[in-house]
């Protein structure tokens, strides 16, 4: 071979070779930025949304994606993802929108994700919106969350509770509609009335609201064929939905959070 | 960043495949087309339905490992010819990340390699390319057919497999890796059809050609194994 060509081809290779390399070792700015969003992400636990879609851990190649909420929040119309009410005054269903259905028996977690987020990041970013990572992204979404996750014994530490101020702000709160004695208990506390096959507001609440809404939903006893919300689908439909209708805060830390309360 | 991501899986993907599919297509049919029995001295015409058998026959033969006197005579060229191609193959058509790619601007998608499977399959696949590109440096017959574009399509090969091997092990900076392997895997596949990368479909052609010439001639008509040159 001659010297010249096999300087040049010497070269084209190392060429190569310094570009993957280059791509691939950690920039020290990068790795700088990832550990200062880390921090940022470990306060900002309470609003990680997990879609599992059912799917049991370990049954796919890559961990389920986990996002924070706010980054969806300027998006504004909730309707993009949840399901409004049918009427006025009515409870939105926080579950991401259709997921119920397309995800029941033989419904695809992956396709309808994919086709749900992915399709309005697309649009997004063409539209010149700072959008979601696009279809060729795969670990921008699916990233083990480096945060506590829902079940994780580390969130019940940013879990809501309503403590008794609360509670008493809103009993007090000229906004809520007030039955003849005064009282705001019935605006929020009801009771399941069998006869009826309906909810009734309970104006003198005896027991608290996980008598009946326990930690996942159940057949309703008192009416079969119907379910009894989880606290946590029961409480965001209920406290939401009230929020939005009075132009009160909903994002995750107003309620989940010391300092946003 | 993320329209750029749009435009490279969007209209840049449509063009990519389009140029690859149809280029080849082109190629595949022009190199019949430019095929002259009387100059090759086969009765193609004359016995086509004896020449297709032996030329599939040929062209199915050579896939399998070991399975022609070729390969057998040459086992560290097979062992590498087969680590590079079955995963260079395999790989990027059953990918998980692929086709859902695929799924979601087609509507389609085919079945998928566990992510383990395609991992091994690259690893194999870069140590096929260390031992073809090392019998390209190192034996003299090789050595002298080689061209300048030879190297290069080793290295356009070579970037996106491990760009996008180091992009899924997490290594190094995801986006400005993916970019990289897109763009290398879509210029890969402009440029498949003009250069010797088209082997892709005239491998199958050449292949043919040459089953075709053994079955008809050669011995074709009186062998015992008949159309089926024991390659």
């Amino acid at each position: 071979m001659k010297r010249k060509t096999f300087l040049a081809r010497g070269l084209v290779f190392a060429a190569a070779f310094t570009l993957c390399a280059g791509l691939a070792l950690p920039r020290p700015a990068l790795a700088a930025e990832q550990t200062a969003a880390k921090a940022e992400d470990k306060a900002r636990a309470v609003e990680l949304v997990t879609l599992d879609g059912g799917v049991a851990a370990g049954k796919s190649d890559l961990p389920p994606v986990s996002f924070f909420h706010s980054k969806h929040e300027a998006i504004k119309d909730c309707a993009t993802c949840h399901t409004a009410p049918a009427k006025d005054g009515g409870v939105w269903s926080w579950d991401f929108k259709n997921s119920a259905s397309a995800l029941g028996a033989s419904g695809d977690v992956k396709d309808f994700y994919h086709s749900s987020c992915v399709t309005c990041h697309e649009d997004g970013a063409s539209k010149g919106f700072e959008s979601g990572p696009g279809i060729a992204e795969c670990r921008s979404c699916h990233v083990a969350a480096d945060v506590a996750v829902p079940g994780d014994a580390k969130r019940a530490t940013v879990d809501f509770s309503m403590g008794s101020e609360l509670h008493d702000l809103h009993m007090e709160s000229s906004g809520i509609e007030a039955n003849d004695d005064g009282l705001n208990c019935g605006a929020c506390h009801h009771v399941y009335d069998a006869e009826a096959k309906k909810l009734v507001p309970d104006y003198e609440p005896a027991e608290g609201c996980r008598s009946c809404h326990g930690e996942s939903a159940v057949a309703n006893p008192a009416n079969p064929g119907s379910m009894i919300l989880s606290f946590k689908d029961a409480s965001h439909s209920a406290c939401i939905s009230c929020h939005l209708d009075m132009s009160l805060p909903t994002s995750c830390d107003s309620c989940h959070s010391v300092a946003g309360q | 960043m993320e329209n750029l991501f749009n435009i490279l899986t969007g209209p840049c993907l449509y063009i990519a495949m389009a140029v690859f599919t149809i280029g080849l297509i082109g190629r595949f049919v022009l190199y019949f087309l430019g095929l002259d029995w009387k100059l090759d001295r086969v009765a193609y015409k004359a016995h086509m339905g004896q020449g297709l058998k032996g030329g599939v026959h040929s062209a199915l033969k050579w896939l399998v490992p070991f399975a022609t006197h070729g390969w057998r005579s040459q086992p560290l060229a097979a062992i590498g010819f087969f680590l590079l191609h079955i995963g260079v193959v395999l790989v990027p058509i059953f990918l998980l990340g692929h086709n859902v790619i695929l799924q979601q601007r087609l509507g389609f998608s085919l079945p998928t390699l566990p992510q383990g499977v395609a991992d091994a399959l690259t690893i194999l696949s870069l140590v096929g390319l260390a031992i073809m590109l090392l019998r390209r440096l190192l034996l003299p017959n090789v050595r002298i057919l080689t061209t300048g574009q030879d190297y290069f399509l080793i290295v356009l090969v070579l970037i996106p497999l491990v760009t996008g091997f180091l992009a899924v092990q997490g290594f190094g900076d995801y986006k400005a890796l993916m970019l990289c392997h897109i763009i290398s895997g879509e210029v890969l596949l402009v440029l498949a059809p003009f250069t010797k990368l088209s082997h892709i479909a005239l491998y199958f052609a050449s292949r043919m050609q040459i089953g075709m010439d053994y079955a008809i001639k050669r011995g074709g008509r009186t062998r015992e194994s008949g159309a089926f040159f024991p390659w």
